[in-house]
């Protein structure tokens, strides 16, 4: 006779196979928030040096992983019910390499492509976050939007055994991984293209989660308040570009020794991409150790510093 | 306290009574209003689902509502679902009281009520036979009877026998003991929970049957009642919903222990929007489980058990849980049902989970899952025996019976395409009894079980050709334990 716990605990991975999965996800998910805050992550030289394009493409997995992997908790039970209960984690397992591999890199390649058109480094990052939050409205009506939302909760025959289990496991986290990316990729984008805003992370991720799994949703009331809030950020950043505004930005510098910096300084617009932070000299500016003579700002995501300027 | 109107079993009207008269006058009156008056026909039909390109009543005239009202009110029918009960039930009410509203405008009398179509009634023997004022394409005045469609099978326009007895029984679905299964593979009652679902998926086993059987039985191939989109065209759908939302109220009454939901999800999270004779209106499912009182104020003729109290002894674990169950085997390819038998072979494995667990206090559930059935057969429908020996004629083994699976909105059910995703259809079955039985038996192995799936016999639909129907896919058979 299996003792009472042994029963709750099969009751609970009975019902919740997916429970790991989104263990791993909240994991990630504390990472990007911590990214955001203490920079856990190298950080990069330039944005276009070998560190700023990998640390873009781990910011991009890591976000990745925080906030796709919540919105195939119902694909997720199906390919672990749909199978023997002996590899039912390894199920689960396969699909996620598929479906998290293929959404991961889209992540990739936008970000990097972002990155390569100077996106990232525009006078104003919030002009084209704006634009892509329209982009994000006009996609969210749209018939082929709708229907790949649908999609999301696709089921495909799985094999009970073997490679073909295997195989069928990869193909069902394809499939899934596709629809999801057809359904949300306007979406994804505002988060890509701000990768240190914890609300641009967190907004998203809470549209994403409310169209999965609001018991309803009207699409065409969240395109409209998607058009209302890209506006309003629109207006803000052509309002300080158009007064050449100072704003205000909080950098945070990592000293030697772990511990924490932080100046308040004012930049104006113009001051675009390039920042000269030597007025905070003679304050030694170091990544885990390294001499860095660049920083980063929560406002721009990338604001590049050279003392001898 | 308001009037609680009773819903009629339309076999046992007396003779002379008006209530298919004026239902027949309302339908007619509805029939003419245009496409786009939510109190039409046509209107009323599309909150089901609608198709222009299956539309057959389609005009170059048509004028449609707006694609937001579309959204809203137009192809809403929830099935596989376990808003399938609830759902239907909200629609029912609406139509029923535009319908009185137009009975009364027409000058009949006040308080008019849906028949129900009960086929499954020991005391009539006709009762599988659609009611003769659904049959004559002419009223006694020559005039074209709105009752009537070309479009049914040729035993339901004939006045005959509709299907089998095995189609319109409902003694399954009574017997099972929970609303949604929250167990893996199982079946239950009203269909599994999910969020709003106008496509396919797992049915529940009212939705099986005798509800999807009785929809082909009636349409048969080709026939509008075999369609999500063309079924509520037919004016006999309504009465044969009618039926169905009273084996609800049946199934609640038959056992203390059957239950609705509680879940806030399938209560209040999710409302539907209808129109009525006076405008719209929303329901959420907590607002329709008691048809007596609050908004609905109407009851069944025949509420009693048609089981007597029969059913089988549940197996719970505690209080209000199922048993836990796991995947046991599964088919390793998708295969073709093309109208003759075909058997697909299932190796079993052996249990390492729930199942080995549960083994040590009970023998738990059975079920047999069909998975993933897509095709564009529309009124096909198949029956499923396990174990039939090679070469045998599974009409001369009915003990080796263990479900059907009614083909009704395959073809919809199998689009990817307006809000669906394109799953099929999928069909449970418990196979516990019949298990038990080639146990004892010896006709029981452990490491193998044969599906053979079987063609009902189909119908003629009126004038249409008949003709072979398109292959049918089965994407998976599986079998599950507790």
């Amino acid at each position: 006779m299996r003792p009472h716990s042994g029963r709750g605990i099969l009751r609970f991975r009975s019902r919740h196979p997916e429970w790991w999965a989104l263990a791993l996800s909240a994991l990630a998910g504390a990472v990007a928030i911590s990214e955001m805050t203490v920079r856990l992550l190298p950080m990069p030289q330039h944005t276009d040096d070998l560190m700023g394009k990998s640390r873009m493409a781990a910011n991009a997995l890591v976000m990745t992983v925080a906030m796709m992997v919540p919105l195939v908790v119902r694909p997720l039970r199906t390919v672990a019910g749909r199978s023997l209960w002996r590899r039912r984690d390894q199920a689960v397992g396969f699909f996620l390499v598929a479906y998290l591999g293929r959404s991961g890199i889209a992540a990739i390649i936008a970000t990097q492509l972002a990155l390569g058109s100077g996106l990232y480094t525009l006078r104003n990052p919030a002009i084209s976050a704006a634009l892509c939050i329209f982009a994000a409205a006009l996609w969210q009506i749209t018939p082929v939007k709708r229907a790949a939302l649908e999609e999301c909760d696709r089921t495909i025959p799985l094999a009970p055994a073997g490679w073909a289990a295997v195989r069928d496991d990869l193909r069902y986290g394809w499939v899934i991984g596709e629809s999801c990316l057809t359904n949300c990729w306007a979406v994804m984008a505002v988060a890509w293209l701000l990768p240190h805003s914890s609300a641009a992370m967190l907004g998203t991720g809470s549209i994403l989660m409310l169209e999965r799994y609001s018991a309803r949703i009207n699409q065409r009331a969240l395109a409209g308040a998607l058009s209302i809030v890209g506006l309003l950020l629109l207006a803000t950043a052509l309002r300080g570009s158009a007064t050449g505004s100072s704003s205000s930005c909080m950098l945070n510098l990592r000293g030697g020794r772990g511990v924490q910096l932080c100046e308040r300084f004012q930049y104006r617009n113009d001051l675009a991409s390039k920042v000269d932070v030597s007025r905070l000299l003679p304050i030694e500016v170091s990544v885990r150790g390294l001499p860095c003579t660049s920083v980063q700002s929560d406002h721009l995501p990338f604001i590049v510093a050279d003392r001898r300027s | 306290m308001a009037e609680v109107r009773v819903r009629r079993d339309v076999w046992m009207l007396p003779v002379g009574d008006s209530i298919l008269t004026w239902y027949a006058r309302a339908v007619g009156e509805m029939q003419r209003r245009p496409l786009h008056d939510p109190t039409s026909w046509r209107y009323q039909a599309a909150i089901h689902e609608y198709s222009r390109s299956d539309d057959p009543h389609a005009s170059p005239t048509d004028v449609f509502p707006s694609g937001a009202e579309q959204d809203r009110f137009w192809n809403q029918c929830q099935h596989s679902s376990w808003y399938f009960l609830p759902w239907h039930r909200m629609y029912l009410l609406c139509f029923e009281r535009i319908v009185a509203d137009t009975i009364a405008k027409l000058g009949g009398p006040p308080n008019w009520s849906l028949p129900y179509w009960n086929y499954a009634n020991q005391e009539v023997s006709k009762a599988r036979c659609l009611p003769p004022a659904f049959v004559s394409p002419e009223l006694p005045d020559g005039s074209v009877n709105p009752l009537w469609i070309k479009y049914r099978s040729f035993n339901a326009n004939a006045g005959s026998l509709v299907g089998t007895p095995s189609h319109a029984d409902a003694s399954n679905a009574l017997k099972e003991p929970w609303f949604t299964a929250t167990t893996v593979g199982a079946t239950d009652f009203g269909g599994p929970k999910t969020a709003f679902n106008h496509e396919g998926g797992r049915l529940g086993s009212l939705d099986t049957r005798p509800h999807g059987m009785m929809h082909v039985a009636v349409g048969g191939r080709l026939g509008w009642m075999s369609s999500f989109n063309t079924a509520a065209l037919d004016p006999i759908f309504w009465l044969h919903h009618a039926n169905i939302d009273r084996l609800w109220t049946v199934w609640k009454k038959r056992d203390p222990t059957h239950r609705d939901p509680t879940d806030p999800d399938w209560q209040t999270k999710r409302a539907f929007d209808f129109h009525d004779h006076a405008g719209v209106v929303r329901f959420t499912p907590s607002e329709v489980v008691d048809t007596k009182g609050g908004l609905l104020g109407y009851q069944y003729e025949d509420e009693t058990d048609p089981l007597g109290g029969e059913g089988p002894q549940v197996v719970v674990e505690a209080e209000g849980e199922e048993l836990m169950a796991e995947m046991v085997g599964a088919t390793e390819q998708p295969f073709a049902l093309t109208g003759k038998a075909e058997t697909a072979r299932v190796a079993l494995n052996t249990p390492s989970g729930p199942a080995v667990v549960n083994e040590a206090a009970v023998s738990g559930p059975i079920y047999l899952n069909i998975e993933n059935v897509t095709g564009s057969s529309t009124g096909d429908a198949y029956e499923v025996y396990l174990n039939l020996p090679p070469g045998a004629d599974h009409h001369d083994h009915p003990e080796l019976f263990a479900g059907t699976l009614p083909l009704f909105g395959l073809a919809e059910a199998s689009r990817g395409s307006r809000g669906r995703s394109g799953n099929g259809l999928h069909f449970a079955l418990d196979i516990t009894e019949l298990v038990a039985r080639l146990a004892a038996e010896g006709a029981w192995s452990p490491a193998e079980v044969r599906v053979t799936f079987a063609p009902t016999d189909t119908e003629a639909t009126g004038e249409l050709p008949e003709a072979a129907g398109p292959p049918v896919q089965v994407g998976r058979v599986s079998v599950y334990r507790s």
